[in-house]
């Protein structure tokens, strides 16, 4: 009995020790300059993070944002660790044909753009992700909530959906 | 349009909760089913971000002063004109494409711009370039990228602008290059024979159709008769430039080499025959033998100057075709001019082999010790003196020919040197 609990807490500690590895992995990523290391270590790290998480933790909002805001967290880093890779690359070609005065002030205004676009992505991503996750996770554990929350949710996330289609479409019709 | 890696590591994170989900039953599966749908949920934010496959950015390029030819080593302006076309702002890297051998002397040709709306922007950079020739500068490629890097689209619009990098010349004043025969074409040789000119030659009796002008009044008056001013006649000659281009004998680097220094003093000697309003040849024996038939004339300059600019070192012609153009097509009789930095022993052999003939043969020989020298930290003092010995000995044995020999340090002025050959050949 004891032999089995040793190895339960022994492949649970070690379970628990795969994201941190991962996220190393996705360190020396970035310090190398290695694109395709960093896309496998971020992978491999939300993978494994959700592995350990599906163990303990039980069904709630909380826990759903708590694990939706994680895995926008390690996509914003993902994100974010390629960008400043690719506008390294770019400084460098830049720099070796000017003073780097001008190279200094495009790549600021380009990081500032970055940051924008990502932040506003990825935020809209979350409140999607959550409404999403909280509708079919009700639907598909077949929790009973009170008819008002699940209109809420259900109009909100319509509402969403409409408008990133519409957008899908206005896109498609500019481009013909 | 080009869906980048991270697209489909997305795809694959949302399929990997689907299957972890079926899997690891016993575990909370509302877990990996939050994988999914998240992953999902990027993947449907993506399409806000979608590139534009249609006209992105409109792009216009002008360089400076709307120049089409610059000089070794001058600095030009190139300016780039975009606007967004987009109804949205866009993040793009725009990279004007170079030569390897073009320097960027300020600011940048390869940059990340913001642009707004409809918004205009105007990006410039300078630019120089070491080596003669047709420089293409572009195409702008254009790099459109989303702020997730999912996709990315490449569009290179506009055309490239096409710069002829011209040799540096020297200005020649005072030396004068003559060849020993003259032609009936006016020029500044002095003929020491009677004919159109400005030096007053000498005196004859008036004819029915001497021009008025030239009748010479105060004589005309002394002896009651009319008499008549004869002109020193002006004449001028041919010319023609040969210039060495064969890669075989190259010394130097692809910045700074014999081939460069060659083409310049072919460049200030042509200007400088041409303004002597002699008739001028030129001869490139390089990857294609390029060739001019003698002419005068601003015109003539410049076709002269993109021959220069434009050819191809390289090997593949045989001298006898040198030989064969000066003999069968270019008048006899002329002062032949070869530019050379004599490391080719077919080269010298021709040159002789012309002189004993009945044309005036120069070389003008950059030295092509001097140029390595410059380019090497520590160079081999023995294989230096062997190279100045045979050097010496290809010298003396074309001024044992008959030919007239400048030999040229490259890091001076042509002129001083050229001058300097010249007086020793009169006193001769």
């Amino acid at each position: 009995m004891t032999d089995i609990f040793t190895i339960t807490i022994s492949v649970e500690y070690l379970s628990s020790v795969f994201p941190l590895f991962f996220s190393i992995v996705t360190m020396v990523g970035y310090l190398r300059k290695k694109k395709s290391v960093i896309d496998v270590g971020v992978v491999m790290s939300i993978i494994t993070f959700y592995f350990i998480n599906s163990r303990y933790l039980s069904f709630s909002i909380l826990n759903v944002i708590w694990i939706v805001a994680f895995f926008f967290l390690f996509v914003g880093i993902w994100i974010a660790a390629r960008y400043l890779l690719w506008l390294a690359a770019l400084e460098d070609s830049a720099r070796k044909g000017s003073g780097g005065k001008e190279v200094l002030s495009f790549s600021r205004s380009a990081r500032t753009h970055v940051t924008y676009g990502i932040f506003t992505n990825l935020l809209l991503g979350v409140f999607l992700s959550v409404m999403a996750s909280l509708m079919s996770s009700y639907a598909s554990l077949g929790m009973i909530t009170e008819g008002r929350i699940e209109t809420v949710l259900m109009l909100v996330f319509g509402f969403i959906l409409f408008l990133v289609i519409y957008k899908m479409i206005d896109l498609l019709v500019l481009e013909e | 349009m080009k869906v980048n890696r991270i697209f489909l590591f997305f795809t694959v994170l949302a399929v990997m909760g689907i299957i972890m989900g079926y899997l690891f039953a016993a575990f909370n599966e509302w877990v990996f089913l939050t994988m999914t749908i998240s992953s999902l949920a990027l993947l449907v934010i993506s399409s806000r971000v979608m590139p534009p496959t249609s006209s992105l950015v409109s792009i216009s390029r002008m360089s400076e002063e709307k120049k089409k030819e610059i000089y070794v080593d001058d600095e030009i302006e190139i300016k780039l004109f975009l606007k967004n076309e987009e109804r949205r702002p866009v993040l793009l890297e725009v990279h004007d494409l170079l030569p390897s051998l073009v320097e960027v002397i300020e600011g940048t040709n390869h940059k990340v711009i913001k642009m707004e709306a409809n918004e205009e922007k105007e990006l410039s950079y300078k630019i120089s370039c070491p080596v003669t020739g047709k420089l293409e500068i572009g195409p702008v490629k254009i790099r459109y990228r989303d702020p997730l890097d999912f996709f990315s689209n490449e569009i290179d619009p506009g055309e490239p602008m096409t710069l002829r990098v011209l040799p540096k010349t020297e200005e020649m004043q005072s030396v004068e290059i003559h060849p020993s025969y003259t032609k009936h074409w006016l020029g500044d040789i002095k003929s020491k024979s009677i004919g159109i000119g400005s030096e007053f030659f000498s005196l004859r009796e008036y004819h029915p159709g001497d021009e008025m002008r030239d009748i010479n009044w105060k004589a005309t008056a002394k002896h009651f008769e009319p008499f008549t001013n004869e002109y020193e006649g002006e004449k001028s000659g041919d010319v023609i430039l040969v210039v060495d281009g064969y890669k075989k004998g190259m010394v130097g680097t692809e910045r700074y080499n014999s081939l460069r220094v060659s083409v310049e003093a072919a460049a200030s000697l042509a200007s400088s025959i041409l303004s002597a309003r002699n008739r001028l040849g030129l001869i490139v024996s390089g990857e294609y033998m390029n060739w001019i038939y003698p002419g005068t004339g601003k015109n003539h300059y410049h076709k002269v100057m993109a021959n220069l600019t434009q050819f191809e070192k390289g090997g593949s012609w045989d001298l006898k075709g040198v030989r064969m153009l000066l003999e069968d097509f270019f008048p006899r009789k002329s002062l032949i001019i070869f530019v050379s930095p004599l490391t080719m022993m077919e080269f010298t052999e021709t040159m002789i082999d012309l002189s004993r003939k009945e044309y005036d043969v120069m070389v003008v020989s950059p030295d092509p010790m001097k140029i390595e020298k410059k380019i090497l930290d520590e160079p081999d003092e023995v294989a230096e003196s062997f190279c100045q010995i045979e050097r010496k000995n290809i010298i003396d044995r074309l001024w044992a020919a008959g030919t007239i020999v400048v030999d040229w340090d490259p890091d001076d002025p042509l002129e001083p040197a050229l001058k300097e050959v010249l007086r020793y050949k009169e006193k001769l």
